[in-house]
C-alpha cells in the first residue's frame, strides 16, 4: 500500500521558528516610510528573506486599535513604570530600548521577574520569555490557560538577565508561587519539572527549537548588553579598586607576590593592562600541559585588600565559545572555574591581543560573578590571529 | 454588559476592525500564518486577493475578541505600546489554535467519533479540559506535553499493514480506532522520553489525516443525525488541505534569499565558502587566499561560513527539512556561489 504523500495543512516548528524571527528581528511596518531609519532598513532589507519585499504603513494597526479599545473601557490608565517589579510579574521591556543591531531590528521582549533584589537597588533578575509553546524544550517552563489574552506563553528558565527596573513596563500578569517555584527549579535543573507541569519533548537532530534558543540568546543578550554597558561605563568612571600610582608600581607590586612574572610584549601603557598581560612563569602554572589545550586559558586571580595587591595565582577559564560575527564582531563565551563563594567583589578584565602586539579593551562585557560566566565583545579583523588574556580581580568588603 | 460585542457591532467599532485588518495585510507574522491557516501561499508576500484576506482576517478577529474579551479588557488599561504588543501575540496564539484545530467538518466528525469510542473503551484514561480538548493516555499517572506538530507526527510511522485500503471507512471503526490510538500512545510516550503521557486527541487526528483521506463535507450536513453521519460513505477529501509547502517552488525567492544569504556573510568566510564548496581546496589552500597563518584560521572561517548558512536555512520553504527540495536547493547553492563569487572577484 502507496503511503500518501499530500499532507495536511498543519502547524509545524519550522513555521513557528520562522515566525519567531520576524517577531523578534523585524522592524514593524510603519518604520518603512520613516526617513530617519532609512540607512538601517536598507541594511534589514538586504539580509531579511521575510522583509526583502519591504512593505508600508502609516502608522501600527495594532497601536491604533488599542486607542480605540481604551475608549472603551473608562478605567484609569495604569502608569507605565507601573510600581516596583515584584517577582513572579510578566512586564514587557520598554518598546524604546529597540535596538538595530547588525541589521536587525531587535523587538523587546516579555520578562518575568524572578526576583527584584539582586545586584543593586534598581536591578532586576528576569527570565525571558515567548508566547509560542510549540518552541519549547527542556528547560522551559510552559504556561498554559488564564495567562491573560496571550494563552500560552514559555518560560526560558535558562535565559535569564538583569536590567534596571526603569526599563520595564508595567505588570501585564502574574504566575502563582507554585509556578515561580517551578520555574526557579527548573532555572537550575532543566529537568525538575513538577509531576503537573507541562513536560516539553527532548530536542532532535537539526530540531528547529535549537535554531530557537539561539535566537533568544542575541535577544537577551541584545537587552542585557545595553544594561551592562552601563554597568561598563560606570567602571570606567570609577577605576580598578587599585592603589597604585603608576605602572611601575604594580608592576613592581607583583613582583613581589611572584618573582618570575614578566611582560613578554614590555611595559603596559595603562594600569588596567597590567594584570592582563602578565605572564606567570611555568613552574607556576599547575597543570601546564593542559594550558595548551583550545577550550581553556590561564587567567591571573589577584586577592586586592584596601586597594593594594594581597595575592595572585592562576585560574583556569574554560572558553566555550568563540564567534566571529559581521562587521569584524568577535564575541568570546567562557566560564571562569573555581569560583570561590566568598564575600569579595568580583571584577573580570578582559583584553584582546592581536598576532601584531596590539591591544583591545572589549566593546562589551556580560560578567556574572556568581556562576563565573561571560561573555565578551572585541572589534577585531582576524579571530584566529590573535588570544584572550584575563584577570580576575578579587576585593574583599570586609573590614 | 458585553462592551466588545456592542462596539463590533456598530459603526465605529466595524470601521476600526476593518482599519486593524487592512493594516495587518503589512504584519509579516500575522500574515504569514494566516496564510498558512487558510491554505494560502505559506510565505509569499504578494497579496492575490485581498478583499478575501480582509474578509477573513475581519472575521477571526471578530470571534478572538469576542473569545478573550476578559482579556482584552484587562490589556486594555495597559499604556498603549503594551496594550497593543499584548493584544498582536494574543492574536497570533489565537491563529496557531485554530490552525491546530481544522473547522473542517471531517476532522470535527472524527474527533468526537474518536472521543466517544476511547471513553466507551476500557484501555483507556480519558481527561477532559475546558480549553485544552480530550486527552487520553493508558494510566492516569501521566505527565502532560505541549501541542505535537508536523515534525512530530511525521515521525511516527503509520501501520499501514492495519487498513486493507486507504479509505475512511477502513479507519472508522471502533476496533480499528482503538488500535491506531495505541500505536499513536506508544510513540507519543516513546517521543517524550519513553514516559506515559497525556496524548491530544486532536494529534490522533491530524497524524490520521495525514495518511488516510478524510470526509467530504456532505459528511455533516445539517439534518444529518449523528448515526447517520457513523455509516455515511464519505468522499476524498478536497485537495484545499494539501501542504503549500510541497510541490513546485518559487524561484524567483530562492534567488532573493540567495542574495540575503551572501550579504550575511563577511569577506572572509565567503571566500572560504566559495574556495572550499565551490572550489574544494583544502585548508591550507584556503588560508594561503585568506593570507592566515595556518590552516585551523581556514577551518575557524569555514565553519563559521557554515554556520551561518545552516541557520539561515533552517526556516525557509524548500531549502531544509521537512520540506527540503533538492531542485530548489541546488538553484539557491548556484546562485549563492555566483553572488559570491562575484564579490570576492579580485578586480
Amino acid at each position: 500500500m502507496k503511503e500518501r504523500t499530500e499532507k495536511n495543512v498543519m502547524y509545524s516548528r519550522k513555521l513557528a521558528l520562522r515566525l519567531a524571527r520576524q517577531y523578534r528581528t523585524c522592524p514593524p511596518a510603519e518604520f518603512w516610510n520613516d526617513p530617519s531609519v532609512r540607512e538601517q532598513l536598507a541594511q534589514h532589507k538586504e539580509l531579511c528573506p521575510y522583509c526583502s519585499a519591504g512593505s508600508v504603513s502609516d502608522e501600527n494597526p495594532w497601536a491604533a486599535f488599542g486607542k480605540e479599545l481604551a475608549t472603551l473601557f473608562p478605567e484609569p490608565k495604569v502608569r507605565s513604570g507601573g510600581g516596583r517589579p515584584q517577582p513572579g510579574q510578566l512586564r514587557f521591556v520598554r518598546r524604546e530600548l529597540a535596538a538595530w543591531r547588525d541589521g536587525l531590528y531587535y523587538n523587546p521582549p516579555l520578562v518575568l521577574v524572578l526576583d527584584a533584589a539582586t545586584v543593586g537597588a534598581d536591578d532586576v533578575l528576569m527570565a525571558q520569555t515567548y508566547h509560542d509553546i510549540c518552541l519549547a524544550a527542556p528547560g522551559d517552563f510552559v504556561l498554559t490557560e488564564r495567562n491573560g489574552a496571550l494563552k500560552e506563553l514559555l518560560v526560558e528558565c535558562w535565559n535569564t538577565y538583569t536590567l534596571e527596573a526603569a526599563n520595564l513596563g508595567p505588570s501585564v500578569a502574574s504566575l502563582s508561587q507554585e509556578q515561580m517555584d517551578a520555574v526557579k527549579a527548573l532555572g537550575s535543573d532543566p529537568n525538575a519539572y513538577p509531576a503537573w507541569a507541562l513536560r516539553p519533548l527532548p530536542l532532535t537532530k537539526q530540531d528547529p527549537r535549537t535554531y530557537f534558543r539561539r535566537l533568544e540568546v542575541e535577544v537577551g543578550y541584545t537587552f542585557s548588553a545595553r544594561a551592562v554597558g552601563e554597568l561598563v561605563a560606570a567602571l570606567e568612571a570609577a577605576p580598578l579598586p587599585l592603589h597604585y600610582p603608576s605602572v611601575a608600581d604594580l608592576m613592581a607590586a607583583v613582583r613581589q607576590i611572584i618573582s618570575g612574572v614578566t611582560w613578554p610584549m614590555g611595559p603596559p601603557k595603562k594600569l588596567e593592562q597590567v594584570l592582563p598581560l602578565a605572564r606567570f612563569p611555568v613552574e607556576r602554572l599547575p597543570l601546564a600541559a593542559k594550558d595548551e589545550h583550545e577550550a581553556y586559558i590561564w587567567a591571573k586571580r589577584v586577592e586586592v585588600r584596601q586597594g593594594r595587591i594581597a595575592s595572585l595565582r592562576p585560574v583556569r577559564v574554560r572558553i566555550l565559545d568563540r564567534r566571529f560575527e559581521r562587521a569584524g564582531r568577535l564575541v568570546v563565551s567562557g566560564r571562569v572555574e573555581e569560583l570561590s563563594n566568598d564575600s569579595t567583589e568580583k571584577t573580570l578584565v578582559c583584553l584582546w591581543v592581536t598576532v601584531e602586539g596590539q591591544i583591545r579593551a572589549p566593546e562589551g562585557l556580560d560578567w556574572d560573578e556568581a556562576t563565573g560566566y561571560f561573555a565578551v565583545v572585541f572589534d577585531v579583523d582576524d579571530p584566529a590571529a590573535g588570544r584572550l588574556e584575563i584577570a580576575l580581580l578579587c576585593e574583599s568588603t570586609e573590614g | 454588559m458585553n462592551a466588545i460585542l456592542k462596539w463590533l457591532e456598530s459603526d465605529n467599532g466595524h470601521q476600526a476592525l476593518l482599519k486593524l485588518a487592512r493594516g495587518l495585510l503589512n504584519d509579516s507574522v500575522v500574515i504569514s500564518l494566516f496564510r498558512r491557516f487558510t491554505a494560502d501561499d505559506p510565505f509569499g508576500t504578494e497579496i492575490q486577493d485581498p478583499d478575501g484576506i480582509l474578509a477573513e482576517l475581519l472575521s477571526e478577529l471578530t470571534c478572538f475578541l469576542l473569545e478573550s474579551r476578559e482579556q482584552i479588557r484587562q490589556a486594555a488599561v495597559l499604556p498603549e505600546n503594551d496594550c497593543s504588543r499584548l493584544i498582536r501575540a494574543g492574536f497570533v496564539n489565537y491563529l496557531k489554535d485554530r490552525l491546530r484545530t481544522p473547522g473542517k467538518d471531517p476532522y470535527s466528525y472524527l474527533y468526537r467519533r474518536i472521543v466517544t469510542v476511547l471513553r466507551e473503551s476500557d484501555g483507556f484514561f480519558v481527561r477532559s479540559k475546558t480549553r485544552a480538548g480530550t486527552a487520553y493516555s493508558s494510566t492516569s499517572d501521566s505527565m502532560s506535553i505541549p501541542p505535537l506538530v508536523r515534525e512530530d507526527l511525521t515521525g511516527i510511522s503509520f501501520p499501514f499493514e492495519m487498513l486493507e485500503r486507504l479509505a475512511f471507512e477502513e479507519v472508522n471503526k471502533k476496533r480499528r480506532l482503538l488500535a491506531l490510538a495505541t500505536v499513536f500512545w506508544d510513540a507519543v510516550s516513546r517521543l517524550a522520553g519513553g514516559a506515559a503521557a497525556w496524548v491530544d486527541v486532536r494529534d490522533l487526528v491530524a497524524w490520521i489525516a495525514m495518511h488516510v483521506p478524510l470526509a467530504g463535507p456532505q459528511a455533516c450536513r445539517p439534518g444529518v443525525s449523528d448515526k447517520d453521519r457513523e455509516e455515511w460513505p464519505f468522499d476524498r477529501l478536497e485537495t484545499a488541505s494539501r501542504d503549500p509547502e510541497l510541490g513546485t517552488f518559487d524561484v524567483q525567492k530562492i534567488k532573493t534569499w540567495a542574495g540575503n544569504m551572501a550579504a550575511r556573510l563577511n569577506q572572509k568566510q565567503a571566500l572560504a565558502l566559495v574556495l572550499s564548496h565551490g572550489e574544494g581546496l583544502s585548508l591550507e589552500q584556503i588560508a594561503q587566499n585568506l593570507h592566515l597563518r595556518g590552516p585551523s584560521g581556514a577551518a575557524y572561517h569555514v565553519e563559521r561560513a557554515e554556520s551561518v548558512l545552516r541557520d539561515f536555512l533552517r526556516d525557509l520553504p524548500w531549502l531544509s527539512p521537512p520540506d527540503l527540495n533538492e531542485d530548489a536547493f541546488s538553484l539557491f547553492w548556484e546562485t549563492l556561489a555566483s553572488f559570491l563569487k562575484k564579490r570576492t572577484a579580485k578586480p
